[in-house]
């Protein structure tokens, strides 16, 4: 995995299996862009999501998609290519962060402020204005919940993004992330509440 | 406990609809009595329903060009 940054062109690190040097003829070329094009906006985004890093998801997303390109010819269904294409870029995404060791209880616990509910004098909770179900969000709402996902520390923010985010089932989620199903739950319910209290200043009715 | 701490504990299987009909009935009871818990359940379903409604990030293009660079140095490719 390269410690690339955004706009180098970095080749990953051979693979000692693969056959090579080996010319990229223009018919692996065209394969190539039609990949990048139809899976990397899917790979990339749950990378970004479950790393904090641009450089760390891009290199996830080349590596699962050179990945894609040498089994390509395995799958048969768009199905089986996509419950594939989840359950490597999540292993490429947390073994990355393994690599490089930024992933411990001590941080997740460093990172956890205590929620609005546990507060001992807490205040009557303000409901929030309205979020039509409906309506795309704006830019400046765009980046103020990224940033309050990206905020989650990691062992939330996994269960939720892969749970909330991408729609798995906890089940599955706790497969992928060898998680029991009572931690699936515990976990994805304290990342929501994190969440929600990131969220409240921004989304909170303001008294006329 | 008070009652409106034994609710958040709930929350979470209250909103997957997984309680059994008895705590299901204290969390709704509760819920039309206390404004305070009723406003905490709405933003944490719209806190989650903000995040799903986050659009797709696509990856930069140049990482088509790094990607090919790789099937270059013999890192991957199609048959």
């Amino acid at each position: 995995m390269n410690a690339s940054r955004r706009g180098q062109v970095t080749p990953a690190r051979p693979d000692p299996e693969s056959p090579r040097p080996r010319a990229v003829t223009p018919e692996l070329r065209r394969t190539a862009e039609r990949v990048f094009h139809e899976h990397g906006p899917r790979i990339y985004s749950l990378a970004r999501r479950l790393l904090t890093s641009d450089a760390d998801a891009e290199d996830v997303t080349q590596e699962v998609l050179l990945q894609v390109l040498r089994k390509l010819p395995e799958f048969r269904g768009e199905s089986a290519l996509g419950t594939w294409l989840y359950r490597v870029t999540v292993n490429t995404a947390l073994g990355l962060r393994r690599k490089r060791a930024r992933r411990s209880e001590q941080q997740a616990t460093g990172c956890l402020g205590q929620l609005a509910h546990e507060q001992r004098d807490r205040a009557p909770v303000k409901r929030w204005r309205a979020c039509p179900q409906e309506a795309a969000l704006c830019q400046e709402e765009q980046q103020t919940v990224a940033a309050a996902v990206r905020r989650l520390p990691e062992l939330y923010r996994d269960v939720f993004v892969l749970a909330d985010l991408e729609g798995l089932g906890n089940a599955e989620v706790g497969e992928l992330l060898g998680l029991s199903l009572p931690a699936v739950k515990s976990r994805l319910h304290r990342a929501r509440l994190m969440l929600r209290d990131a969220l409240a200043p921004y989304y909170e009715e303001v008294p006329a | 406990m008070n009652r409106c701490d034994r609710v958040y504990e709930l929350l979470f299987d209250y909103v997957a609809d997984g309680l059994d009909p008895a705590d299901r009935a204290l969390v709704a009871g509760h819920l039309d009595d206390c404004p305070s818990c009723d406003a905490y359940l709405d933003s944490y379903r719209k806190a989650v329903l903000l995040a799903r409604r986050l659009p797709e990030e696509p990856p930069p293009p140049e990482l088509l060009q790094r990607l090919l660079a790789a099937l270059e140095e013999g890192a991957g490719g199609a048959s």
